[in-house]
């Protein structure tokens, strides 16, 4: 590139000496010409290296407009992805995947405990899609909301950390192994586990070399750890589970063959008092609710206990739902960003069946109680009186949006929720207003309140 | 003529002026105003994803669309909904790096909680990038991470001199003491549990913080809190930290106890700087003591420098080639054998179990291909590329894999490992030690607090070498006092007493 430059001096041939003859008096004429043409092609010399240089890089495109990157993103990510580019050894994946990559490495930045970033590679893998372990309720096409694994007994919800425990159903496999609501399991792997080091095997790398793939690459990423748990192919999956980031153990747990199944509504008539046992919100259970709820037929009820005892929440249009049935007005607000208004969302009036908004009414919870179902909790005690009975609930104050990025589903922390009296429930989870342990107690005592209390119902309003 | 020759001159010193100045600006390039790069590139308008780049700019359908609530989200745009089973169009359609740029919009347009400085996301993306390589080797490290890590890449640190692990309850626990050093002389012993680092409980932290805790100053002193099976209570300890060389030579002994005395023994727990040395040294003694054969014990050693396994190599084979790095392109460079062994004529049986990786690997395999020794034991852990590191310009590092080594005839060692000439398994250990799930694909996950020169990957000797540690693959056999008999140790004294009756 640089001759081009050189050109015009360039003798060629036979012409060279009369052509050269010039040179002597050029110099007369004037050295500090001669040396300003020397200097200025050295710098275009140098100048054309820097732009074959930039132009040879292999950088990400900027931006949009209208989006400001982070912090020496196209320098460092560029720097970075050009040497890996120019030098890595192994086959360069599609650049789609590489993208994806950097997706999910920006969440995980995020330090959000819930937010997930679900690819399409991972996607063909989803727990969603494995029928069977899938709980009552959830929907198979969303990759996103919690789920509930029968033969372990406990409601996971994946995020890019691992799968966030919500509930544990009380004597399953997992309760017994001492794996408790909010546990975070960081990783499943299935089998009995002796041999933890992925070793490969020759034959399958001489087939990956005979393929033409570079044997660096091993193309064999572990599948989420939500997957693992929802696969039901082998009798013992080997977890490390992590608590409250202080705590790491691993346990080995037995898959059940008699599953727990989480219940779906259950309503019980005892006298005067109705029990209602809500073991989660997904999608059907405010339907189911109802159902059975008209099942009692019409009739003057003196006291409901609503048992939220692990329920995990599901689906916010099944809160407003399921709330209806016992309240009006505002179940839960919505705060986005300080600089958004907060949205209040309402009850939603239910169609027929008993109505239980007059009767006294205690609720039952405990630390499984998470998300939707605290919010429920919060909303009876603010806006219904009602009394809360057992142990600090989850604690999951915090709003999760899904959104459709490309083909990725991008779930991020978006808000927070607030009781209707604008109350937070922070990392504590809601405290109950009789605190009591085990679950027989809990039993006990929320019957003994709706009895004794039944002349006092009126008396305090609670929070 | 004569002008003709001078201008000759004027143009071949002219030519190499501004060969050297263009040389000069690429080279610089990368250290420029990131700005006025960019600007270049905007000019220049080559970029590797080609106009799709210009694409990203257009308006973002993605960002501006399916904005929902998880609970009611119903994404209805067929074309930003991928069809799982065919990523390819989508993959060329998302060259232009837009998905992630709509994804950050949406982070900065939504998220419900302040952002991280924005620099760990660009870490994060890095991170993320590297990942989709799909290869556990090629790792990116911010400034931070690299700073701890200097310690180690400088080959000497002060510390306590004990090798740690972590139990399945997540536990700090000292896996062995080493020989002489500050842990050993304070009355550490293998299988105490560390609870507490001058009284600050360790619970939850990573091996790796917990060890730079018990790391520092040397002549500082550092209190641990021992738990140790049949003391009711834990108890403190105090060590004063010391400077900590790790012997590559742990055992150089003749192995009269198992009936053959003129039979050395030399145990290698890892190539570092010294080895050839240290190596030299106990062949040298073992003679004087009557050594007649040796059994090379690279069992369970995680490999460390490239010129470290060339020099053990050397010492026992005379010429030729140590091994071959071979890069993407298939360019081989050979490594071969620097002279002055000192043992060439000792005959030889190499110890080798699936914890013997990388440069126990490139040893193995040229005493195999140089037919200079047998081979007993298990299949190598089978750990063969190379990592050159690349420092970025805000202090961070990146380790990409390079090259891969071959052996000298030619064979791949990576993910497959070297094959013993004489198979022997141990028997199955009654009470298997409970390696919860050491799998993590991180080379970093090597669980010693030494510098392990394995876990760098700064070779003098200008070539690529590093060869890192894999993890700790089947090692963690603390020596036992009633361990079972080492079943691979003993065929090993056979062949060696078989090689010694054959010559």
């Amino acid at each position: 590139m640089n001759t081009d430059h050189t050109h015009d001096m360039q003798p060629d041939g036979l012409q060279s000496a009369p052509l050269a003859t010039p040179a002597p008096r050029l110099r007369r004429g004037g050295a500090v010409m001669q040396f300003v043409v020397g200097f200025g092609l050295i710098v275009a010399a140098w100048v054309f290296g820097v732009v074959a240089r930039v132009a040879q890089r292999q950088l990400p495109p900027l931006p949009p407009s209208d989006v400001v990157p982070p912090a020496q993103f196209e320098q460092l990510y560029g720097e970075a992805w050009d040497y890996v580019n120019s030098e890595f050894y192994g086959d360069r994946p599609a650049p789609a995947a590489i993208t994806d990559g950097a997706v999910e490495g920006m969440v995980e930045a995020l330090d959000d405990p819930w937010a997930l970033v679900a690819t399409p590679a991972a996607g063909a893998q989803r727990v969603g899609s494995t029928d069977g372990a899938v709980g009552h309720g959830s929907t198979s096409d969303d990759p996103l909301s919690p789920v509930f694994v029968a033969p372990l007994g406990l409601w996971i919800v994946e995020t890019s950390r691992g799968a966030r425990v919500l509930a544990i159903v009380p004597d399953g496999v997992a309760a017994e192994a001492g794996i408790a609501a909010g546990d975070l399991i960081v990783r499943a792997e299935n089998g009995s586990g002796t041999d933890a080091i992925p070793t490969p095997t020759p034959a399958a790398t001489e087939k990956a070399a005979a393929d033409g793939h570079d044997p660096v690459t091993s193309g064999d990423r572990l599948p989420p750890v939500a997957v693992v748990l929802a696969d039901g192919t082998m009798p013992d999956v080997e977890v490390v589970v992590a608590r409250d980031d202080t705590s790491i153990f691993a346990r080995t747990l037995t898959r059940s063959v008699e599953s727990a199944v989480p219940d779906g509504p259950g309503v019980a008539l005892d006298g005067d008092v109705l029990r209602i046992r809500l073991a989660h919100l997904m999608p059907g259970a405010a339907a189911d609710l109802a159902a059975l709820l008209a099942a009692t037929g019409q009739r003057q009820l003196s006291s409901v206990i609503l048992d939220l005892r692990d329920n995990p929440g599901g689906s916010r249009t099944e809160l407003a739902q399921v709330a209806g049935h016992f309240m009006t007005g505002t179940v839960w607000i919505e705060r986005a960003r300080d600089d958004e208004a907060p949205i209040e969302h309402p009850a939603e009036a239910p169609g027929d069946g008993p109505s239980l908004t007059a009767a006294d009414l205690i609720v039952v919870v405990n630390g499984g109680t998470g998300d939707e179902a605290e919010m429920l909790a919060a909303a009876l005690r603010e806006a219904r009186g009602a009394r809360l009975v057992g142990e600090a609930t989850f604690g999951h104050g915090t709003l999760q949006s899904l959104r459709e990025i490309g083909r990725l589903q991008l779930r991020l922390t978006t808000g927070t929720w607030q009781s209707p009296g604008g109350n937070d429930i922070a990392e504590t989870g809601i405290a109950p207003d009789v605190v009591v342990e085990g679950r027989a107690e809990q039993d006990a005592a929320a019957l003994s309140l709706t009895t004794a209390a039944s002349k006092a119902q009126a008396a305090d309003g609670g929070g | 003529m004569r002008y003709f020759l001078r201008l000759t001159l004027l143009f071949v010193v002219a030519l190499v002026v501004l060969l050297f100045a263009f040389a000069l600006g690429y080279r610089s390039a990368d250290r420029l105003d990131p700005a006025l790069t960019a600007r270049l590139e905007a000019l220049v308008a080559r970029r590797a994803d080609g106009g799709a780049a210009l694409g990203a700019r257009a308006p973002d359908a993605a960002a501006n669309g399916a904005d929902s609530d998880a609970a009611s989200s119903s994404p209805t745009d067929p074309t930003t909904t991928a069809d799982p089973a065919a990523p390819t169009a989508d993959g060329l359609a998302d060259a232009g790096f837009d998905t992630f740029w709509s994804a950050w919009k949406a982070i900065t347009d939504t998220y419900g909680s302040e952002l991280p400085d924005s620099k760990v996301i660009t870490y994060g993306a890095i991170r993320g990038s590297l990942r989709a390589l799909n290869d556990p080797y090629t790792l990116f490290s911010d400034p931070v991470d690299t700073e701890i890590q200097r310690p180690e890449l400088e080959g000497e640190f002060s510390g306590i001199g004990a090798f740690v692990n972590q139990n399945d309850q997540g536990q700090l626990v000292i896996q062995t003491p080493m020989r002489g050093q500050p842990a050993e002389k304070a009355g550490i012993k293998s299988g105490d549990i560390v609870l507490k680092v001058d009284g600050r409980d360790i619970a939850g932290l990573e091996t790796n913080e917990a060890v730079l805790l018990i790391r520092g100053k040397k002549g500082t002193r550092v209190v641990l809190t021992l738990l140790r099976e049949g003391t009711p209570e834990p108890f403190d300890v105090g060590v004063v930290r010391d400077t900590i060389k790790v012997p590559s030579v742990n055992t150089a002994r003749l192995l009269s106890e198992e009936g053959a005395p003129t039979v050395g023994y030399i145990e290698l727990t890892v190539f570092a700087q010294e080895t050839r040395d240290e190596m030299r040294t106990a062949i040298r003694d073992l003679r004087e003591a009557g050594m007649q054969a040796l059994v090379l014990d690279l069992r369970n050693n995680p490999g460390g420098y490239l010129n470290a396994a060339i020099g053990v190599t050397s010492e026992f084979v005379e010429s030729g080639v140590v091994t071959y790095r071979e890069d993407r392109a298939g360019v081989r460079n050979e490594e071969r054998v620097v002279p002055g062994g000192t043992a060439y004529d000792v005959p030889l049986v190499v110890l080798v179990n699936g914890g013997s990786a990388s440069a126990s690997e490139i040893v193995a395999g040229a005493i195999r291909d140089h037919d200079r020794g047998v081979l007993v034991g298990e299949q190598t852990f089978g750990k063969g590329s190379v990592q050159n590191v690349h420092h970025l310009s805000d202090g961070s590092e990146l380790r990409v894999t390079v090259e891969i080594w071959r052996t000298p005839d030619g064979s791949l060692i990576h993910r497959r490992g070297i094959a013993p000439t004489i198979l022997v398994t141990p028997p199955p250990q009654p009470t298997p030690l409970p390696t919860p799930t050491g799998a993590t694909p991180a080379p970093s996950a090597t669980p010693e607090p030494t510098p392990s020169p394995a876990a760098t990957a700064v070779d003098g000797a200008g070539s690529a070498g590093d060869v890192a540690a894999p993890d700790d693959a089947g090692a963690g056999d603390a020596p036992d006092a009633d361990a079972p008999p080492d079943v691979q140790l003993e065929r090993a004294v056979q062949e060696a007493l078989r090689l010694l009756g054959a010559r």
